[in-house]
C-alpha cells in the first residue's frame, strides 16, 4: 500500500510535541525539575499545531472540514478534537505561566494537557485498527504509535532541557526517560512486526531495520546523557534525529504492509 | 439502526459468461471515467487438477455491507446508509477526500474520482431503482445472471434467485464482521467457491495453491 506521508508526519510531529510536554511534566512530578516553562510550552504547542496542520494536507477538500461535525465518533474527528483540546490546554497553561499563577493550578492544567496529548498519540494508531487490514487490526499498532512517539518526545525533552541549561539532575532524568520510552517503543514495534512478519519481510524489511537502528542510537544517547549529562545538547540532538527516524520507520512500514483483505479495484490511495 | 430495506445484487455465477457487459453498462450509465470503476469482473483463474479444473468470473462491486466499515470511519458522514433503501451511498458534497473509507473497505471496491477529488462507488443505480427500473448492470446482463432487490421482500428478484438456489451454492465474500449482503450463487457442479483462499496477481486472482499451468 502507498505511504501516506502527510499522515506519517502528522503523527510523528504532533506525537513529539505531546510526549515532550508529558516528559517535562513527569520530571516536575519526580521533583527533578521545575514545571515546563514558557519555551517548553511553546515548543510543545508548535509541534502539536504543526502536526495538526500536516494532517489536513492529505485532504482534498479542506473547505468541507466542518462537515466532520456530522460524525463526531469517527477516528479522524476524535483525533482532531483531542489535538484541539491539547492545544487549548497548553494555551491556558501558558497564560497561567505569564500570570504567575499558583503551582497547583499550573500542575493541574499541565497534567490535563499532558494526559489528553498522550492519549491522542495512542488514538492516532487506534484509528487504523480496521478489520479490512488484518495486520493493522492489533492493539500492538496503537501501542507502537504511542510509544514510538514517546521515545521521540522524550528525546526532544532531553534536547530542550540541555539547550535551556537545566540542572544536571533534570538532564539525567531526561536521558533515562529517553532510554525507557525508546526501548518500550521498540519492543511494541517488534510485537507489531512479528504479527505481520511475512508482510514486513516482503514489503518493509529495510524500514523495520531502520526502526531498530534508530532505537539503538537513541537508547545509547539517552543512556550516556543519563550518566554524563554535561554532553546533553549533542546527545539530545542525535537522540532526537534517531528517535524521529524510528518513529517514521514504524509508520512507513505500517503503510507498506497494510494490504486489504481483497483489493478488487486496485485503486491507489495516493 | 434498523433500515427499511436490504437492497443488494445477487449474482448467479452459474450463468455468468464473463462478457464484461455489466462493467461496461455501469460505466456508461454512471459516466465512470477511464481507470475508475464502480463494478469490475475479475477472473478466478483455472485451478484444480485435470480433468477437475474450475474457473469462474466474479463480478465485484460494493457489497452493501450491513455493518459497513466505510460508513463507520467516514469523518463527515459523506458515506452513509440511506434509511429508506438501506443502500450504502456517498454524498459527494460532504466528502473531504481523506480516503479512510477506501482503507476500511475489506474488498477494495470504492473508487476515486480524479476529476472531482471525491470517493465514489456503486449506488445500485439508485437514480434508476428509485423510479422502479433495474440497475444498468442487471438490465444489461446478457446471461441473466444478475438480480436486484430487497432481501426482506420474498417477491424481489434477488430473494427469488436465492430461494431457488441450493443452500450449498450460495456464497458471500469473506466476512470480517461487515456482513456483506451481496450474494453469489455457484453450484458445485460448475466450480468450487475459492474466494476464501485467493491471492492477487495484478487484476486476476489465483488460489493459494496456484493456477493450472
Amino acid at each position: 500500500m502507498e505511504i501516506q506521508w502527510s499522515l506519517v508526519l502528522f503523527t510523528v510531529v504532533s506525537g513529539a510535541g505531546a510526549w515532550m510536554f508529558a516528559s517535562s511534566i513527569i520530571e516536575a512530578l519526580a521533583k527533578k525539575d521545575e514545571l515546563p516553562n514558557k519555551v517548553e510550552t511553546i515548543v510543545a504547542f508548535v509541534l502539536l499545531a504543526v502536526g495538526g496542520c500536516l494532517s489536513v494536507t492529505h485532504l482534498k477538500h479542506v473547505d468541507r472540514i466542518f462537515e466532520a461535525l456530522n460524525h463526531p465518533t469517527s477516528g479522524i474527528f476524535v483525533e482532531a478534537a483531542m489535538i484541539g483540546v491539547s492545544c487549548a490546554l497548553l494555551a491556558v497553561y501558558f497564560i497561567l505561566l505569564v500570570r504567575k499563577s499558583s503551582k497547583g493550578a499550573l500542575m493541574g492544567v499541565g497534567i490535563a494537557a499532558a494526559v489528553v496529548a498522550v492519549v491522542f498519540t495512542f488514538a492516532c494508531g487506534a484509528s487504523y485498527m480496521m478489520d479490512a487490514r488484518a495486520v493493522w487490526c492489533t492493539p500492538a499498532l496503537p501501542a507502537a504509535y504511542g510509544l514510538t512517539a514517546a521515545g521521540l518526545g522524550a528525546a526532544v525533552n532531553l534536547l530542550v532541557k540541555a539547550a535551556l541549561k537545566r540542572d544536571a539532575e533534570s538532564v539525567k532524568l531526561a536521558g533515562l526517560l529517553t532510554v525507557v520510552a525508546v526501548v518500550l517503543g521498540a519492543v511494541v514495534s517488534a510485537v507489531f512486526f512479528i504479527g505481520a512478519a511475512d508482510a514486513v519481510a516482503a514489503l518493509a524489511g529495510p524500514w523495520a531495520v531502520a526502526l531498530f537502528v534508530g532505537a539503538v542510537v537513541a537508547v545509547v544517547c539517552g543512556a550516556v546523557a543519563w550518566k554524563a549529562p554535561a554532553n546533553g545538547l549533542v546527545l539530545g540532538v542525535v537522540a532526537t534525529i534517531a528517535a524521529c527516524a524510528a518513529a517514521v520507520a514504524l509508520r512507513v512500514a505500517m503503510w507498506l504492509v497494510g494490504t486489504p483483505l481483497l483489493d478488487f479495484f486496485l485503486m491507489p490511495l495516493d | 439502526m434498523p433500515f427499511m430495506a436490504r437492497n443488494c445484487i445477487v449474482v448467479n455465477l452459474d450463468r455468468c459468461i464473463g462478457c464484461w457487459s455489466c462493467e461496461v453498462a455501469c460505466k456508461l450509465e454512471n459516466n465512470v471515467a477511464l481507470g475508475e470503476r464502480w463494478n469490475k469482473v475479475v477472473q478466478v483463474e483455472p485451478f484444480g487438477e485435470f480433468p477437475h479444473v474450475s474457473t469462474y468470473w466474479l463480478p465485484t462491486m460494493c457489497q452493501q455491507c450491513e455493518e459497513s466499515p466505510c460508513t463507520h470511519v467516514c469523518p463527515t458522514g459523506a458515506s452513509y446508509r440511506d434509511e429508506q433503501t438501506g443502500m450504502v451511498l456517498v454524498d459527494k458534497e460532504k466528502c473531504i477526500g481523506c480516503k479512510y473509507c477506501m482503507m476500511a473497505c475489506p474488498y477494495g471496491v470504492r473508487s476515486w474520482n480524479e476529476e472531482q477529488q471525491v470517493v465514489e462507488k456503486c449506488t445500485l443505480c439508485n437514480h434508476l431503482t428509485a423510479a422502479g427500473e433495474l440497475p444498468a448492470c442487471v438490465k444489461n446482463c446478457c446471461g441473466t445472471a444478475r438480480y436486484y432487490g430487497d432481501l426482506d421482500d420474498p417477491e424481489s428478484d434477488a430473494s427469488k434467485a436465492l430461494a431457488e438456489a441450493a443452500p450449498e451454492a450460495v456464497h458471500h465474500l469473506p466476512d470480517v464482521g461487515n456482513h456483506p449482503l451481496t450474494a453469489y450463487i455457484l453450484s458445485p457442479r460448475f466450480g468450487e467457491w475459492r474466494v476464501d483462499d485467493l491471492t492477487q496477481t495484478t487484476s486476476k486472482y489465483v488460489t493459494t495453491e496456484g493456477s493450472v499451468e
